[in-house]
């Protein structure tokens, strides 16, 4: 019996195969530039026969939903959205931010594990999609921030000042980044992970599983307005007042 | 052969059935029209984001419409390009996701084949068209005169240099100020104007090539409108309407005459949304009777876009086993030729998967 957990929210597309209980049989993750849709459904062929698992066998679907690329998200929400309908199992959603977290969290030694975490992926113009996450205990971390766009200087506003705090983005550079948080780690070294993070949250009860009807409601977390829909709402309210 | 066909390549999500490709048995199509009136155009970023919210629903209605599971469903049709790269996308994914999940083969299909292979469709009182034809191809993205061969292949005689004949409809719709979509709005006026009140330009008529322009009719319309309006004359907007269409319709049916005596088609199909088109319908058909050549449109309901002409386009290839592999993807320009010989841009070859 086994589990589908599929992202392409961000440049790494990340694909894995495992256990009811979230343990990764096989993993596969590829940073081919404007890859992801050639390759999405491949690479989950793949590493369901790597796993030796049949198609009969799935019985759960996880899907990161985004933020991040627009276009890019809605590969694997449209591919597990239809997996999950042919198969008749429940698609679990679970943000793709909230998936880097806990990549970083595998990532990071347990006796040093950082205060907070804040995920942001490139959204132009000095923004970012992002959300902040907080340590509880023994490694679980929650959100204490809402998933959203917001300027990069405001939500390094988020990281609090013990100076304990690991931020993740998905672009290189930007060293003043890391000056007050106490590290700070590109996407690119973390997205092997992936798969395992997406698997390990995909089986946690807070996220919600879509099946049967309810399924066709799942969309991606966007976090923005289309733009033109943005200036028409504006233009409306304004037009009423 | 009973193919599911997936369509979304715009601002429509359709899945249908199809029965060797020729018999529908079942579409269900989630319109975004109302979605996108009030932006007065389809919005790429709107369209794809309900595409993904409608597209299980649609291919989950039909299922239930044809009374079918899909034990009976053999192959896997789902459009590829062109079209907006964001919305095929959606289909694509989906498709893909579905061939995985159920072990059907798939067939990317070309838009353009599509709108043809509608013709192909039985309806109620009609066979339908049998290659070998002539095909004008009329929609909001392309005006295309192809011949088609007993195989289904295609060869291109002639297209749009610039505006699509139905882009050049929506321009002038709102140059006149009518809701989008504006272009059967356009067409219903014209049947009450004057088709002579002005004279607006017929462009490449005189070339003896099967090209066409349309984006100079836009101009010209404004212009006389300003024109007329500057003088303090009234403009009604029944006789441009009438006009513009009577301009519109002389050069696509001149050409497709000319095309029909070059070729020797003794059957000329009209496809696409802009074959909705009354005046249209009705100018050709005429050329047609003095040609003694057979003329064939699509019901209305097909001519727009629809999953049921991308099943009904994927037949011929699933037929010969010409499966697409699980590394399809979506293409915002696909030029025809590329995808009947199995060559994607990017340099990738699409060879039929060999299992
Ligand atoms: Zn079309």
């Amino acid at each position: 019996m086994g589990v589908i957990a599929m992202d392409t929210a961000t440049n790494a597309l990340a694909v894995g195969v495992g256990t009811r209980d979230g343990q990764l049989l096989s993993g596969v993750v590829q940073r081919v530039p404007r890859g992801h849709s050639r390759l999405l459904q491949p690479s989950v062929q793949f590493a369901l026969a790597s796993a030796g698992l049949k198609m009969a066998d799935v019985e759960r679907i996880v899907t990161g939903v985004g933020p991040g690329s627009y276009t890019g998200v809605r590969m694997a929400v449209a591919t597990a959205k239809a997996m999950g309908h042919a198969l008749d199992v429940p698609v679990v959603a679970v943000p793709t931010v909230d998936a880097m977290a806990r990549a970083a969290v595998l990532a990071e030694a347990a006796e040093v594990l950082p205060t907070r975490i804040l995920v942001m992926l490139n959204a132009r113009r000095g923004c970012a999609f992002g959300a902040c996450y907080e340590h509880v205990e023994g490694g679980r971390f929650v959100q204490i921030s809402e998933i959203q766009v917001l300027p990069i200087v405001e939500w390094m506003h988020s990281l609090g000042d013990d100076g304990r705090a690991l931020i993740v983005r998905d672009w290189a550079g930007d060293s003043a980044l890391a000056s007050r948080a106490a590290r700070s780690l590109t996407w690119g070294s973390l997205a092997g992970l992936m798969p395992q993070a997406l698997l390990e949250l995909g089986n946690r009860p807070e996220y919600a599983a879509y099946v049967g009807d309810d399924l066709h409601a799942l969309a991606p977390v966007y976090a923005l307005a289309v733009e033109a829909e943005a200036k028409w709402q504006a233009a409306s309210e304004g037009g009423s007042t | 052969m009973n193919i599911l066909g997936i369509e979304t390549s715009c601002d429509e999500t359709s899945a249908a059935i199809v029965q060797d490709g020729v018999h529908l048995l079942a579409q269900v199509t989630a319109s975004q029209i109302d979605l996108h009136a009030r932006f007065g155009g389809v919005v790429p970023e709107v369209a794809s984001r309900r595409h993904v919210v409608d597209i299980t629903k649609v291919v989950e209605q039909v299922f239930c419409d044809a009374r079918m599971t899909w034990s009976d469903i053999d192959a896997i049709a789902v459009t590829c390009g062109p079209g907006l790269l964001g919305s095929l996308l959606v289909g694509v994914s989906a498709a893909k996701g579905y061939a995985l999940a159920t072990g059907k083969p798939i067939v990317g299909v070309h838009h353009i084949a599509g709108h043809v292979a509608a013709a192909m469709l039985a309806w109620a009182g009609g066979t339908g068209a049998t290659p070998p034809f002539l095909c004008l191809v009329v929609s909001g993205g392309h005006t295309e005169l192809l011949t088609v061969d007993s195989d289904f292949r295609f060869a291109r005689l002639g297209g749009t240099r610039d505006d699509a004949a139905g882009e050049a409809y929506d321009k002038v719709a709102r140059l006149l100020g009518l809701a989008y979509p504006g272009g059967p709005k356009v067409d219903d006026l014209a049947h009450r104007g004057r088709p002579d009140a002005y004279v607006f330009p017929r462009a490449l008529l005189e070339d003896d090539g099967f090209d066409f322009s349309f984006s100079g009719l836009k101009s010209a319309v404004n212009n006389e409108i300003v024109k007329r309006r500057n003088r303090g004359q009234d403009v009604s907007v029944e006789d441009v309407c009438a006009s513009f269409q009577a301009a519109v319709v002389e050069v696509l049916v001149e050409k497709t005459r000319r095309a029909a005596l070059h070729t020797g088609a003794r059957t000329i199909v009209v496809a696409g949304g802009v074959a909705a088109n009354r005046g249209l319908r009705e100018a050709m058909s005429k050329m047609a009777q003095a040609l003694s050549a057979r003329v064939i449109f699509p019901p209305i309901e097909l001519c727009t876009d629809n999953a049921a002409m991308i099943a009904a386009a994927a037949y011929p290839r699933a037929k010969a086993g010409r499966w697409s592999p699980l590394t399809l993807n979506a293409y915002a320009q696909l030029p025809l030729a590329d995808w009947q010989d199995d060559h994607w841009p990017g340099g990738h070859r699409l060879s039929p998967t060999c299992e």
